[in-house]
């Protein structure tokens, strides 16, 4: 029935007030008893069927649970509370569009409740709908214009829809509000201190972000004294300063700055700039190093301020800085210094100065166990380290056999610094023995147990070397040890390295049921991460530390681009695009039997210590599932692959499009699809990254190919896009591209690729001739160990003969001659 | 070298990869987001020359409305790498006076496995930071806590700024 609650009797309405408060404290069940105490009476009444739906949600019944609401929506469609309450279970759902819409609806009928104007206001947040944002923080300040977090809300939301201008303009008008001395906010509120002081550096932000530099520092002078954030207000008094040109001014600001933290580049930096300097420019550095010499003076205990000098100085100044840093780093027994030195060494004299610099150290310390300005004879330590760097160096040229001899001499020399276990095992990775690395690692691991780093790098090491198992017993070592199921404890701590990198070691050992599982871990991780911010669109702006949420939300804008799930995603594309194609061959691949010896493993849910839920409460932790699928056959065995890896498409498109592989993976998706003009798109988009990019013309002469062989594509639209790229590309072909980059194994090897693809004899018999070349010498440097190791897999998949796969085997071992992959 | 920074939304996930990498105690990024959306000025990372995380301290105040207003580190970790730099000690240094000027703290607390003599001898000689009692099995796996605490307001005073510019 459509009577509203208020036209129920007594009792009814009193059991309905009674189930909302139940809903508030999550009793859930009882909520449930209680509408259903109503509903015996009065069976079909329309709001109490729609609170019932929402309690059933919360119990896991989601099928009744909107059955019902929807029944309830039916028989009282203009009932705020049964569109609110769709709302909120669309909204638990996460599913934030559908869930606005109810809001909307809820808001016709009461169209001055505050809990759905915020609540609106939080979804269209995260949906990113910034205008309507601005509308429904509107109303809210319309209603109450004194509460503080509304209006700031307000501001924020303008902000957001790049009105600055409106934004300043809201909060000069309410500002008394919090700021007056006779505030109501101010009694018995322990965060008032701090919700002033960020109002006014908030206020002042906006006033830099509009340009008034002049307002905004006069502003800042006046507010001081209510500031808390000192570090933000002398920074943005430096920045202010420097933006108006008075450098002298912006310097001794900077001055402070450095004083408090004398490791800031930036605050190193931006002094500079008030000397008119640029550390960039040439004929500014005799300048630049004269002050830097003078901080140094300052400060002589800033690792910034010993380092920059190296980054501009060249000829006799580089060396006498290198030399100063070095000695003092080597004696010190820093075990970074080369990775940080190895910044310089896109600078090919700075590289080859430092070699000498240290390749002298050794020597002198060889002979006379001294340096030129020791006063006594050095710690044994420093010719260790010496070695430690210039087995690093050889490293870094590839000289991985003289890296492993001074590797062997420092270890000899110090066989318990774990440090040098570490760079050794890296140098055989580079190198290519990865069996060889993972055992040096694994032995480095055992000298401190109680690391929890070199076990990281130990189960890196052993995933790189498709030890799955091993990996796996080694990593369980540090998850704690009353989580009842190990592995879960894993993907719940959100631990992407572990399953990006076990996802690929399943990949090599040619499981895509369980590689994809993997992948789909990541992927589930990052939507987590974007999800995560909802609670804060209300938290953030209760608690003013509005600075740091608007800082969250641009990080959020940006989160898929991370490179863990950007690796994911196009792993995961790939596995499901070979799925499809091993499906559409007639072998379709076959999910890998479980270990029956293994016990599935269980857990009970409970809240792990360092989690903070911010909306979990009493009775809301559900169960962990039991893996109900550990080989990836639900991925295997899904009959739409494409659909799938398009989902991944998607999403790299939205968030990641200016990175290439985005586009590379995007187009085997479309192509297979038939989508034709938005395997076009990823053309293009490829292109206007990188027109030379090495898979562009292969892409060309397969969309060419497709379209040639697909009758059901119509004639006029198929001469179009055909034109659109003679146009751009000419007559492509991969023959002459791989001619015209003849130096270039990228080339060779997207070359061949191509021709795979295309198929049939000749094409194949092409990419078999390229890739058995792939190790020859007219590809120099462009042979790295990733790329022979990428060729190698080819000719494997291709049907290469033996002796033609040894051929390769054999000139890929004479560029890489310890690698154990050949 | 390594450069000392405020830590920022984007720094989160090298954050939480960093803790992953080095330590058994671990969180959700959720917590991580509410650090820095409930006290941002206190959390600061180690940053490297190619931009990479290495270090960060993770800190907030406590949030016992019966106790003074104390700040405590949630997490502190550096990467094994980068020993040597007194990088864990700038960022405490940098978190602490943060604690005093933006909260008043008096106060900073943190706990620390009594077998890990290396951060112990961190809290306690570089740092001094006094034991104030010991935590029975404060640790997922059982092991005993120092709970150490430190003195703020020896360390700062507020300082008087020139608004003369």
């Amino acid at each position: 029935m459509s009577l509203t609650v208020s036209e129920l009797p007594h009792k009814e309405q009193a059991l309905f007030r009674a189930a909302l408060k139940l809903y508030e404290v999550k009793q859930f069940k009882k909520g449930l008893k209680t509408c259903d105490q109503i509903l015996k009476k009065y069976s079909s009444h329309g709001e109490t069927l729609a609170v019932k739906g929402m309690f059933l949600a919360h119990l896991d019944r989601k099928e009744e649970a909107y059955e019902t609401i929807k029944r309830g929506i039916e028989i009282s469609p203009k009932s705020s509370i049964s569109w609110h309450v769709y709302g909120i279970v669309c909204r638990f759902d996460e599913n934030y569009e559908e869930a606005a819409r109810c809001y909307e609806e809820a808001l016709k009928a009461d169209s001055e409740n505050p809990t759905i104007l915020r609540e609106l206001g939080q979804l269209y947040t995260q949906l990113r709908q910034y205008q309507k944002l601005v509308e429904v923080r509107s109303r809210i300040v319309k209603i109450d214009s004194s509460t503080p977090h509304y209006w700031l809300g307000l501001a924020v939301a303008h902000q957001l829809t790049g009105r600055n201008d409106l934004a300043l303009k809201v909060i000069s008008t309410h500002e008394h509000i919090l700021l007056d001395e006779s505030s109501p906010f101010k009694a018995n509120n322990s965060s008032y201190k701090g919700d002033v002081s960020e109002l006014l550096m908030y206020k002042n932000w906006l006033m830099e972000l509009n340009g008034d530099y002049q307002t905004a520092l006069d502003n800042l002078k006046e507010v001081r004294p209510r500031v808390t954030d000192v570090t933000a207000w002398k920074e943005q008094k430096a920045k202010l300063l420097l933006k108006l040109d008075r450098k002298e001014a912006a310097a001794s600001a900077y001055q402070d700055l450095i004083q408090r933290n004398p490791d800031s580049n930036t605050y190193i930096c931006g002094y500079l700039s008030c000397n008119g300097l640029d550390i960039s420019r040439p004929e500014d550095k005799d300048a630049v190093l004269e002050i830097i010499k003078g901080l140094q003076q300052q400060f002589p205990k800033s690792n910034a301020l010993k380092f920059l000098p190296l980054t501009f100085c060249n000829g006799d100044d580089f060396v006498k800085e290198a030399d100063k840093l070095a000695k003092f780093s080597l004696r010190k027994g820093i075990p970074s210094l080369f990775t940080s030195m190895k910044t310089l060494y896109t600078d090919k004299v700075k590289g080859e100065t430092l070699g000498k610099l240290f390749e002298g150290y050794s020597s002198q310390l060889c002979a006379t166990k001294r340096l030129d300005d020791s006063t006594d004879d050095e710690s044994l330590s420093v010719s260790t380290w010496c070695m430690f760097y210039l087995a690093q160096h050889a490293d870094y040229y590839g000289n991985y056999e003289r890296a492993l001899q001074l590797m062997e001499a420092a270890i000899n020399a110090s066989p318990d610094t774990v440090d040098l276990y570490m760079v050794k095992a890296k140098i055989l990775k580079h190198a290519g023995d990865i069996r060889g690395a993972r055992d040096v690692m694994d032995f480095g691991r055992q000298k401190d147990l109680n690391d929890r780093f070199i076990n990281t790098r130990t189960v890196k090491y052993m995933l790189r070397n498709n030890e799955v198992d091993d990996a796996e017993k080694t990593i369980v070592l540090f998850v704690r040890d009353d989580a009842e199921h190990m592995i879960q404890e894993i993907v719940d701590t959100q631990t992407i390295w572990y399953m990006r990198e076990r996802g690929h070691a399943y990949r090599r050992l040619d499981d895509i049921g369980r590689a994809l599982k993997h992948f789909h871990q990541v992927s589930h991780s990052f939507e987590t991460y974007h999800k995560d911010q909802y609670d804060f669109h209300t938290y953030a702006i209760r608690k003013f530390t509005i600075r740091a949420y608007i800082d969250i939300l641009e990080w959020e804008d940006q989160v898929f681009t991370h490179p863990v799930y950007v690796d994911s995603a196009v792993a995961a594309i790939s596995c499901y695009v070979d799925l499809h194609d091993r499906k559409a061959a007639g072998s379709p691949f076959a999910p890998i039997s479980v270990d029956t010896s293994k016990k599935p493993m269980t857990r009970n849910g409970t809240a792990k210590s360092g989690q903070h839920n911010l909306s979990a409460g009493v009775g809301e932790s559900k169960p962990a599932a039991v893996d109900a699928d550990p080989n990836g056959s639900a991925f295997v065995m899904a009959d739409n692959h494409l659909e799938k890896a398009l989902k991944f498409v998607e999403v790299l498109e939205r968030s990641v499009g200016s990175q290439p592989e985005t586009h590379v993976s995007a187009f085997e998706v479309h192509l297979r699809m038939k989508k034709y003009f938005l395997a076009l798109k990823s053309i293009n988009s490829l292109r206007a990254i990188d027109d030379n990019h090495p898979s562009l013309v292969p892409m060309v002469v397969r969309i060419n190919t497709a379209l040639d062989a697909d009758d059901s594509f119509a004639a006029p639209m198929k001469a179009a896009l055909k034109g659109q790229l003679t146009k751009v590309f000419g007559d492509a072909s991969i023959a002459k591209t791989i001619e015209e980059n003849s130096k270039y194994l990228p080339f060779a090897l997207a070359g061949a690729k191509g021709l795979i693809c295309l198929g049939g004899d000749t094409n194949i018999a092409q990419a078999k001739g390229l890739l058995v070349q792939a190790a020859s010498e007219r590809y120099g440097a462009t042979r790295t160990l990733k790329s022979l190791i990428e060729a190698r897999d080819l000719l494997a998949n291709v049907g290469a003969s033996e002796s033609e796969r040894s051929t390769f085997a054999a000139s890929a071992k004479k560029v890489f001659s310890l690698a154990t992959c050949f | 070298m390594i450069t000392i920074r405020q830590a920022r939304a984007s720094d989160e996930i090298a954050m939480q990869n960093c803790n992953l990498t080095n330590l058994p105690e671990n969180y959700h990024m959720k917590y991580y987001l509410y650090h820095l959306a409930t006290w941002p000025e206190l959390s600061f990372v180690a940053e490297n020359e190619q931009g990479r995380v290495v270090g960060y301290v993770l800190a907030k105040m406590n949030e016992d409305m019966t106790e003074p207003l104390d700040g405590h580190i949630t997490s502190l970790s550096v990467m094994r790498s980068y020993r040597r730099l007194g990088i864990a000690e700038r960022l405490m240094n940098q978190a602490q006076r943060a604690m005093f000027e933006v909260f008043d703290a008096k106060f900073v607390s943190l706990h620390v496995r009594i077998s890990n003599i290396a951060a112990f001898s961190l809290y306690r000689n570089t740092l001094s930071f006094d034991i104030d009692h010991t935590e029975p099995k404060y640790y997922a796996d059982g092991e005993d806590a120092y709970s150490m605490k430190k003195d703020l307001t020896a360390l700062y005073s507020l300082e008087q700024e020139n608004l003369d510019f």
